[in-house]
């Protein structure tokens, strides 16, 4: 259907007003001033031809002093209307047949010399010369009245002005009639639309409004007009409302932007379409807004939403739900370069129950399992990272029937995904009470690991599924991962890190000490070391077990052991008479606690060992948070008389800003360093600028590592201050420690030896 | 032919003041006429003036001695005897000379002659212009069939000022 068109005719609210009266203006302007130039130079050109006549026919007249003749001559003009009054004026200067129209009173005309015309504002004076062949004879004036010419410009005047009144009346009727026209059209269409029509000005107050009754808003507000947007709507509303204003008054219009109503019932939704109304110049822009109450199509947006994304039975997102969450983290995760687990849970005998118990005791069950997802794996519940404070998130769906998935976000470690699957295990186990009775059922799972098992949802999940088959296989409440080996992975993990927190308890730590020999060959000091000697595992390596610790928090436990043990052997130690420094290791995490000191203290107190005789190895991993609570801390332990030494140094950031902020005593060079001692030049040369740069600083140095007498040697060539290493001692029992103190390693006498050394001798 | 038409001498006997304005008046009416009269191309440029009869005219008419009428000059021949009137442009005829008219004519015939008198009736016996003094006022008449006879061209402003115009 072609868009309904005003009647034909000229549309006369296109016409431009202004311009067109001023062009009429004009033209009549053009054809008055025309008019009258012309009518002006008509009458000059035919009086001086009638004078030029009147002149020639007169010369004889004048020359012979014809009176009568000459009267005669100017009697003519009674037939030219506009000559008032004419003359012939002799040489001698006498004047002659004067004549004067009848009625007509004698203007104050000015000398004119021969041949001269002059206008003046009403008439028209014109002296000829009067000539003989001889030559002049005398002179012809004559003055002709202008009236006709402004007669004739006038009475142009009066029918151009009443042509153009006729012209304008005739366009402005059929302006008015169109006016009136549009008008009763825009007002139909208006009763027509059922929305809410608003007119706005930029600042938001309500400049006009049409439509039904504004009770479907419950404004607070009666009153409309004059005010504000942002003082009748709510400031949810308001904003939005402003917004689309905003956007109509850079692009002309804006649509689409939906607000809420908060109403006593219930909630509205409105749709605005905003249109910007040009005012005159000079004037602002208003908006027409019109907006659309879209609740039933909002709600029935929401109903149809929820059907598609969400389980109706459950609540749960659906699976399509869950494929698409799935996608949209695999293009995040792509970018980001995170990983993430897909984790498929199956209740095992679920089919059984409901053959047995009926599907409406199965749909409880769902709902009841579907409940305890959702309330135990909240983020609070479920801690499986290093970092407490972020737990990973859980985004959960029921894929129909007795399956339910689970979005494990964040997972670094395999372990990560099992923490959230035992603990679904432990939900599932729990016993149901339907009807009376209770059922207790487990479930299977399995999980597949972006983007190692799959780099699309469904892939991810039939491997998960897969996984959760091998758990079915495996005797069912079990988790297994789609890749095997991962299963036995974090299963030792987490069987590790639970045993960590027993391992205490049942003295399955032990610690052994490493001698620090001083440059005298004497032990300076021991540090202690832990090793974990499991019943079934055996001895673990601390490299396996620390970081677990440090993941779980039982670092905290462990070190507090590690402290006490140390300062109970070395006083006992001393109390045996031969005293000996102490040094032990903290983790990063323990430099953060803030009861360091506390527990540091507490352990001197009770061993009774004095704080001289401990020293604190610190790691660069600890500093790298670096805050001021750490180095008061630090600052705190040293004037209490502990020693603090910088483990590893040179293998992490070694920034100088902390070697001169902390309150360091000793740093150790790691082992790295000191193993290519003494062949490599670029180690030497390392190692050298840090004893160079620590002695500056007022630090002293333990070598790390020490494996032979060269490197022994080249160390103590460069004045370093201690060495630790397999060359003197490899770590040895609490009970091995009182022999070797009183033993000397005879550095100095086997390096005099060397003829080739040319390095200082050993003192002490 | 030519010893009767005799220019007479005019007597040294002073004419009275009011006489010689009278005739002074005249002879520029003449001058006036010659001024309105056209002669044929192959007249030339000079007008001779010749007066027949004895008058006072005779005096006033030395006034007009070479005196230039467009691109002519008028020559004033008096008294000159071996002189036929056919060499004459311009005839004066004075009262005494008017009995003399016809023969005048005859020499004169069909030649460009504008043949002027001061005598009343004169016109009307063929003398192109006649002259005529009324209260100190001069008019004249004028006979268009001399004129035409002649080959003169009267203006029509000459015409219309005349008293009579005989055909």
């Amino acid at each position: 259907m072609k868009p309904a068109r005003i009647p034909a005719g000229p549309d006369f609210r296109r016409i431009n007003w202004r311009v067109l009266t001023i062009a009429l203006a004009f033209i009549a302007m053009v054809v008055l001033v025309s008019s009258f130039v012309l009518g002006m130079g008509g009458t000059l050109e035919s009086s001086r031809v009638q004078a030029r006549v009147l002149a020639e026919n007169a010369s004889a007249a004048l020359v012979f002093e014809d009176d009568q003749a000459l009267r005669e001559l100017l009697h003519s003009l009674r037939h030219s209307p506009a000559v008032e009054a004419a003359s012939f004026r002799l040489k001698s200067g006498r004047v002659v047949g004067v004549y004067r129209r009848s009625g007509t009173s004698p203007r104050n005309v000015p000398s004119l010399t021969a041949g001269e015309y002059m206008f003046r504002s009403t008439f028209l004076a014109i002296d000829e010369p009067v000539r003989s062949p001889e030559g002049e004879v005398g002179r012809f004036h004559m003055v002709v009245s202008l009236a006709p010419v402004y007669r004739q410009t006038a009475a142009l005047a009066l029918a151009m002005s009443i042509a153009m009144l006729l012209t304008f009346g005739v366009s402005f009727r059929a302006l008015i009639g169109q006016i009136h026209e549009r008008d009763a059209r825009n007002a139909a269409l208006l009763s027509a639309i059922p929305d809410m029509l608003f007119e706005v000005d930029l600042e938001g107050r309500f400049v006009d409004y049409h439509g039904p009754d504004l009770t479907v808003l419950e404004l607070p507000q009666p009153r409309l007009l004059g005010n504000l947007v942002t003082e009748v709507l709510p400031p949810a509303a308001a904003t939005v409302f402003m917004s689309a204003l905003r956007d109509a008054a850079t692009h002309a219009a804006s649509s689409g932007k939906q607000f809420e109503l908060r109403r006593s019932s219930e909630s509205a939704w409105f749709e605005l379409y905003v249109s910007r109304k040009e005012a005159a110049r000079g004037e602002g822009n208003t908006y027409i807004v019109l907006a659309r109450d879209i609740t039933a199509h909002k709600e029935a947006e929401g109903r149809v939403s929820r059907m598609a994304y969400f389980d109706s039975l459950t609540g749960l997102p659906n699976r399509q739900s869950f494929l698409d969450r799935v996608n949209r983290e695999i293009a995040r995760a792509k970018h980001s370069k995170n990983k993430f687990g897909v984790l498929f849970m199956d209740i095992d005998g679920f089919k059984g129950v409901n053959d047995l118990l009926g599907h409406s005791v199965g749909d409880l069950i769902l709902q009841s399992a579907a409940g305890r997802l959702h309330e135990g794996l909240r983020p609070s519940d479920v801690i499986t990272r290093q970092n407490p404070e972020e737990p990973s998130e859980i985004e959960l769906a029921r894929l129909g029937g007795d399956e339910f998935t689970a979005l494990i976000l964040d997972t670094t470690r395999p372990e990560d995904s099992m923490v959230v699957a035992q603990r679904i295990l432990e939900l599932m186990r729990r016993p149901y009470a339907i009807e009376g009775t209770e059922v207790t059922l487990s479930s299977s799972i399995g999980i597949a690991l972006f983007p190692d098992d799959g780099e699309d949802a469904a892939t991810l999940l039939k491997h998960a599924d897969t996984a959760m088959y091998h758990a079915k296989n495996s005797g069912r409440d079990n988790c297994q991962f789609y890749d095997a080996s991962l299963t036995q992975v974090a299963t030792k993990q987490l069987e590790m890190k639970a045993m960590l927190r027993t391992a205490i308890e049942r003295n399955e730590f032990h610690l052994v000490y490493q001698p620090q020999i001083d440059a005298a060959g004497r032990i300076h000091s021991v540090e202690a070391l832990i090793r974990w000697i499991h019943p079934q595992l055996g001895m673990i390596p601390p490299l396996d077990f620390i970081p677990l610790a440090e993941e779980n928090g039982s670092i905290i436990a462990i070190g507090r052991w590690v402290l006490r043990t140390a300062c109970t052997d070395a006083a006992a130690w001393k109390r045996g008479g031969l005293p000996v420094r102490v040094a032990v290791n903290l983790s990063p995490l323990q430099c953060r606690a803030p009861d360091l000191m506390q527990m540091v203290r507490e352990a001197l107190a009770d061993s009774g060992l004095g704080a001289e005789c401990l020293e604190l190895e610190i790691t660069e991993g600890a500093l790298i948070e670096d805050t001021e609570a750490t180095s008061a801390t630090l600052s705190a332990l040293r004037a209490h008389g502990v020693e603090i030494a910088l483990d590893d140094f040179g293998t992490g950031y070694s920034s100088l800003a902390y070697l001169k902020r902390l309150p360091l005593s000793n740093l150790k060079v790691d082992r790295s360093f000191v193993k290519g001692l003494p062949d490599e030049a670029e180690n030497v040369a390392i190692v050298g600028a840090i004893l160079a740069m620590a002695h500056s600083l007022g630090f002293r140095v333990t070598a790390e590592g020490v494996e032979t007498l060269e490197q022994a040697h080249t160390l103590l060539s460069m004045n370093c201050d201690f060495f630790q290493g397999y060359y003197f001692s490899r770590p040895v029992s609490r009970d091995e420690i009182p022999a070797l103190l009183v033993r000397r390693w005879d550095l100095a006498v086997r390096l005099e030896t060397k003829d080739s050394d040319p390095g200082e001798p050993l003192s002490n | 032919m030519g010893l009767l038409l005799i220019a007479l001498p005019v007597q040294a006997a002073p004419a009275p003041e009011g006489v010689r304005a009278e005739y002074r008046l005249k002879a520029a009416i003449l001058f006036n006429f010659v001024l309105f009269t056209e002669w044929p191309a192959s007249v030339g440029t000079t007008l001779n003036l010749c007066s027949v009869g004895d008058s006072p005219m005779g005096a006033e008419l030395e006034t007009l001695r070479g005196k230039k009428v467009g691109a002519s000059r008028i020559v004033i021949v008096r008294f000159e005897r071996t002189h036929s009137l056919k060499d004459c442009q311009i005839v004066f005829i004075a009262q005494d000379a008017m009995d003399g008219l016809p023969r005048i004519r005859e020499s004169i015939h069909s030649r460009p002659v504008l043949t002027v008198a001061d005598t009343p009736g004169a016109a009307r016996k063929g003398v192109v212009l006649n002259l005529a003094v009324a209260r100190n006022r001069v008019s004249f008449e004028v006979n268009s069939r001399s004129a035409r006879d002649a080959g003169l061209t009267l203006s029509s402003k000459l015409m219309r000022l005349a008293k009579a115009v005989y055909q």
